[in-house]
């Protein structure tokens, strides 16, 4: 994989004089790019071996017993080589306590949180450009919006407003409903 | 409690946001479909570089766009027909929050695992207020590691450069094209009489579609056969339909009503018509079947 930044726009390379300064013409599209490179651009830790172990005292790997282990895992405190954890800092697990995290769908760690609050807002709202469909969405959007109250985790913070609004179109569909059901008996009874 | 802070505001999207948190050791970018968040965690000290490419506010794109949103205003003031007005309208509001977003940019992140794209930095203004947090962030993260030498022989920029693909583009792009001829279909269907909203509709579509064809024509280097079928094909809907209009504006009475069109072809005109349409179909299809098939499998 080549390391050196590109233009977004025509995906010619930067050249060196002009990284890490104010903005310089692309060299093809004469686009205005900034390139800001980091020291990590040259150094590259996933291609370095584990430490084989050298002497009788050093803490082995869990995994590897031939490998000397370089971090303790923050969730089970299993000692690890760097070839088997996952995360940095603080922050590092081993690789079982990894996939355990993704399967738990642990916020912190989670590749995708489903938003069920904008579920509920998009069964409660997008039907209604079809005029007659919101009859029979508006139920089943409230009963969604309710029964997934609190069941929406993001990693990220993320306040009420679209659940209270979900509930609120839920209801007016719902209402819609109720109406249209009364309408019916009404006309079914006045025709009888 | 979160552990995440905001950098960026979400960045405004009709089917996708963005935007970008500051975790204790890694950047999050979020990405959100209205039903799914979705995220991508770079750590601090893995990000090797970080581009941003500037873009112009008045892009030939928009400049158009706006163009012919003024020539169907022109049309509606000159020949009276006031049903001419609607989609200019729409079409203004469509543009008028990316023109007030400001200028736009680009940013690509390159770590050690690969490339990225951050569409949470979008416009000017984002970055103006996140890139210096992310630099001081990455440069507070990276201090222990050799700085930067001054020869740099280890990265050069000697390999081919990678070109730059949009399939993702092209396909909402023609996935659109496939929606608006849909729309115009069963607004003909619907609303045979309203002839001014339906012409306008379809003045309006033609050139935007051909300039859209035209600009990924000009980006998607990588599949080099999906915009020139797309620009051949739209350019023969376009002279199609313009011999269409020229016949339309000389009758006296035409409707477009398509049960009248599907039961009277003893009129030539309609029988042209059915073949615009029908056309139409045709390559918005063809269109969108190549831009699935020329999608990335990677």
């Amino acid at each position: 994989m080549t390391a050196a930044p590109r233009c977004y726009d025509c995906g010619q390379f930067i050249p060196l004089e002009d990284w890490n300064r104010p903005p310089q013409p692309c060299s093809k599209c004469a686009r205005p790019v900034e390139a800001w490179v980091f020291p990590a651009a040259w150094t590259n830790p996933v291609g370095l071996p584990p430490t084989p172990i050298s002497d009788e005292n050093a803490v082995s790997c869990f995994h590897h017993p031939a490998n000397q282990a370089d971090l303790a895992c923050s969730r089970c405190g299993r000692f690890v080589c760097h070839l088997c954890c996952s995360g940095t800092g603080e922050h590092a697990v081993c690789n079982t306590c990894f996939a355990r995290l993704i399967a738990d769908r642990d916020p912190g760690f989670a590749r995708r949180a489903t938003l069920h609050d904008g579920i509920g807002l998009s069964l409660a709202t997008l039907p209604a450009l079809t005029i007659f469909l919101p009859i029979f969405t508006g139920p089943i959007a409230a009963v969604y919006t309710l029964a997934t109250w609190s069941r929406t985790r993001t990693a990220v913070p993320r306040g009420s407003a679209i659940r209270w609004l979900a509930l609120l179109f839920s209801v007016l569909g719902l209402g819609t409903f109720v109406a249209f059901v009364a309408f019916a008996v009404y006309r079914t009874r006045g025709t009888l | 409690m979160s552990p995440y802070r905001p950098l960026t505001p979400w960045s405004p999207g009709l089917l996708r946001s963005g935007a970008l948190y500051d975790g204790d050791d890694h950047l999050l970018h979020v990405t959100s479909s209205r039903v799914q968040h979705e995220y991508q965690r770079f750590p601090y000290s893995e990000i090797r570089s970080l581009t941003l490419t500037h873009l112009p506010l008045w892009s030939t794109p928009r400049i158009v766009w706006l163009a012919v949103s003024a020539l169907l205003f022109l049309l509606a003031l000159v020949t009276g027909r006031f049903g001419f007005t609607a989609l200019p309208l729409l079409s203004l509001l469509a543009i008028l929050p990316s023109i007030i977003r400001g200028q736009r940019c680009r940013a690509r992140l390159l770590t050690l695992a690969g490339e990225w794209t951050l569409p949470a930095l979008s416009t000017k203004r984002a970055a103006d207020q996140a890139v210096p947090q992310i630099l001081a962030r990455i440069q507070a993260a990276q201090a222990d590691l050799p700085a930067i030498p001054s020869g740099l022989p280890v990265i050069t920029p000697n390999a081919a450069p990678v070109v730059a693909s949009h399939p993702a583009n092209l396909w909402y792009a023609l996935s659109a094209t496939l929606i608006f001829t849909a729309l115009s279909i069963v607004l003909t269907a619907r609303f045979g009489g309203a002839r001014d909203a339906l012409l306008t509709l379809q003045l309006f579509l033609f050139p935007t579609t051909l300039l859209l064809a035209i600009a990924l024509w000009s980006r998607a280097r990588r599949y080099q056969i999906v915009p020139p079928v797309l620009v051949v094909v739209t350019i023969l809907d376009v002279l199609l339909n313009l011999v269409y209009i020229a016949l339309e504006f000389r009758g006296p009475t035409f409707s477009l009503e398509l049960a009248q069109l599907t039961l009277q072809f003893q009129n030539w005109k309609n029988a042209l018509l059915a073949a615009a349409i029908g056309w139409r179909i045709f390559a918005a299809a063809l269109a969108a079947w190549i831009g699935h098939s020329a999608e990335d499998p990677a």
